[in-house]
């Protein structure tokens, strides 16, 4: 399972490399960002081995890729970029995973931490009241089979016009929260079923919603642009399309098995199925896995309306008039096609991100125009004892990562051993006295997600920074999480 | 027949084995299930009729199909009638209730590394799932 360390080549204090030849197989070379601790830890698992493997795609350019968060996945390793050529590339369901776009969404406040300290029981009771989560089922949001299909298609601006929101929200959405070429008659009547009561429903596993204080502003310019402030209350939503994108991971992992037949490939892992992208199985994939994607961008949407009403119905509101902006939203696991530049050459790509999140740069046009002077928003949430940053993107991550990211700490303790060592009960009492809120959906859930099985997000972030492909813009600090 | 929780990183894994390729499907729906959670007394009985291309696809879609059941009814099963043909067809009847408490929501059963290695009269399958 371990991969030989002196098979890395070291470029750089922030950046190693495998070579193409490593296997025969790999189309390209990997390389991984990190520090020397990152390296050997991700040696030890069955990740690298896994990146060596994404070298393998039909049609891959530049490097498969792996962020200082990676950690060992199936198929692709979390943390993860590959991106195909359009033309004769592929794309694999297995380079995007099960929760198509699951994904981050920063909410700002008009009001300090300091201010509702004094209420936090209450508060957190009315933000976890107010979102479905866990283990329970539905949300409050059914929908028709008509309606379900305008959400697929319309994405976080089907949800806005749908009364579940403010114009200005979209605008700060990754894609303005809505892919274009997702086509609803391609996700499966069943994914459809598991999909259409769970709208507003945040989920379980590692999902949450936070309160975090802005601990630390390291660049004023742009988190004023991004209306991020020194003590202010922000909120973090971490959710995904729920068991509709599943359903469609599942689909299309079944269905492409007999594709990679066809195409002969020689597959390294039966998870990297994949199949041409310009093929008619690839063009539904990405049509569907598109609709996925926009129904996560709804799913976080009517979560922020819901949380807006959770807080005005709050005695609070009443004496701070609270009310929440969305900073933005990001996408972490999504495969979409973009333009890049490669070897001095514009070329349309397939990018897929496992784990990870995109990163442009200042001055591109798909980052809304109040940042673009800044660069887009990269929001990074660590564990819910340490902290989570906003970071701002760097043109060096368009030029080497496909304007790509890290997309949080990454996970160090597989979830069992986190249970073996963890006393849910104790931790909840520790992040009480740290000043962090817990409300949980099972103390099981709570202990395999505690700090501990989780990588130093500090350390991660300093590997991205390091590199050059993000800069510090803010430190967030967690005063109340509710997992799902 | 048996199965037990291994480590994984990122997600949930079971090997399960059994003396039958049967008994081996039993044996990973109820390492699966018991990760997701126990059932209450049994109520209901579904169906399935599954075929697939080899043995480990067959494998991931029994799961994936019960997890499908599972998700929709909010059920846990543990009562199983199976019959697989020719290592690529299965029919089964599944018994089970309404969970009487969710341990884990899975999101599906993964092909990574998946094998059935069979050693004498005995057959084994890790799997991984995504949580």
């Amino acid at each position: 399972m371990a991969f030989n360390v002196s098979d890395l080549k070291r470029i750089d204090q922030y950046r190693y490399e495998i070579p193409a030849g490593y296997t025969e197989n790999m189309r390209v070379p990997a390389r991984l960002y990190a520090d020397e601790d990152i390296m050997a830890e991700a040696a030890k698992d069955r990740s690298l081995e896994q990146l060596v493997n994404v070298a393998w795609l039909p049609g891959i350019v530049g490097f498969a890729l792996a962020m200082p968060d990676v950690h060992e996945g199936y198929g692709f390793p979390i943390g993860g970029v590959a991106a195909t050529d359009m033309t004769d590339g592929v794309i694999s369901p297995g380079g995007v995973g099960y929760d198509i776009n699951c994904g981050v969404r920063l909410l700002s406040s008009n009001v300090d931490a300091d201010q509702v300290r004094p209420y936090l029981p209450r508060l957190m009771d009315a933000v976890a009241g107010a979102v479905p989560a866990g283990m329970g089922r539905g949300g409050d949001v059914r929908l028709r089979s008509g309606k379900l299909d305008d959400a697929l298609e319309g994405g976080a601006q089907w949800a806005i016009q749908a009364g579940f929101g403010e114009a200005a929200d979209g605008d700060r959405c990754e894609e303005n929260g809505r892919i274009g070429r997702a086509r609803a008659g391609a996700v499966s009547p069943r994914a459809k079923e598991r999909g259409k009561d769970q709208l507003g429903t945040l989920g379980s596993g590692n999902h949450f919603l936070e309160l975090d204080e802005v601990a630390e502003v390291y660049d004023a310019e742009a988190a004023d642009a991004f209306g991020l402030s020194p003590g202010q209350l922000v909120l973090q939503i971490h959710s995904g399309s729920r068991g509709l994108g599943h359903q469609v991971c599942t689909d299309f992992v079944r269905s492409f098995q007999s594709v990679v037949q066809r195409e002969r490939y020689q597959l390294p892992d039966r998870e990297l199925v994949c199949a041409p992208i310009a093929s008619e199985e690839g063009q539904d994939y990405l049509a569907a896995m598109s609709a996925a994607a926009n129904f996560a961008w709804a799913n976080r949407q009517i979560m922020t309306h819901l949380l807006r009403r959770a807080f005005e119905n709050e005695l609070l509101e009443k004496l701070l008039k609270l009310h929440l902006s969305v900073v933005y939203d990001v996408a972490h696991n999504v495969a979409k096609v973009e333009r890049h530049q490669v070897a001095g050459r514009v070329r349309e790509l397939c990018v897929h991100r496992k784990g990870a999140t995109r990163a442009f740069p200042p001055g591109h046009e798909a980052v809304p125009a109040a940042y673009r002077r800044i660069g887009q928003p990269v929001l990074v949430p660590g564990d819910m004892g340490r902290a989570s940053y906003v970071l701002r993107a760097r043109q060096e991550a368009m030029d080497e990562t496909f304007g790509s990211c890290c997309h949080g700490a990454g996970r160090a303790l597989s979830r069992t051993a986190a249970r073996n060592r963890v006393d849910a009960r104790e931790l909840r009492r520790d992040l009480g006295e740290q000043g962090v809120e817990v409300r949980a959906g099972s103390l099981k859930g709570l202990a395999e997600e505690a700090p501990v099985a989780y990588k130093d997000i500090h350390q991660v972030v300093d590997v991205v920074v390091g590199a050059g492909l993000a800069a510090k813009v803010a430190r967030l600090r967690p005063i109340g999480v509710v997992k799902g | 027949m048996g199965f037990e929780e291994i480590g994984h990183t990122a997600d949930l894994s079971i090997r399960a084995w059994g003396s039958t390729l049967d008994e081996l499907f039993v044996a990973a729906a109820r390492g699966m299930f018991s990760l997701i959670g126990e059932a209450g007394p049994p109520i209901s009985a579904r169906t399935l009729e599954l075929d697939a291309p080899d043995s480990e696809a067959l494998l991931v879609d029994w799961l994936n199909e019960l997890l499908y059941l599972s998700d929709r009814h909010e059920e846990s099963y543990s009562g199983y009638d199976l019959r697989i043909d020719g290592g690529r067809c299965l029919s089964a009847e599944v018994r089970g209730g309404p969970l009487k408490r969710r341990e884990a929501r899975i999101k599906a059963a993964t092909y990574h590394g998946l094998a059935i290695e069979r050693e004498n009269d005995s057959y084994t399958a890790s799997v991984i799932f995504d949580t």
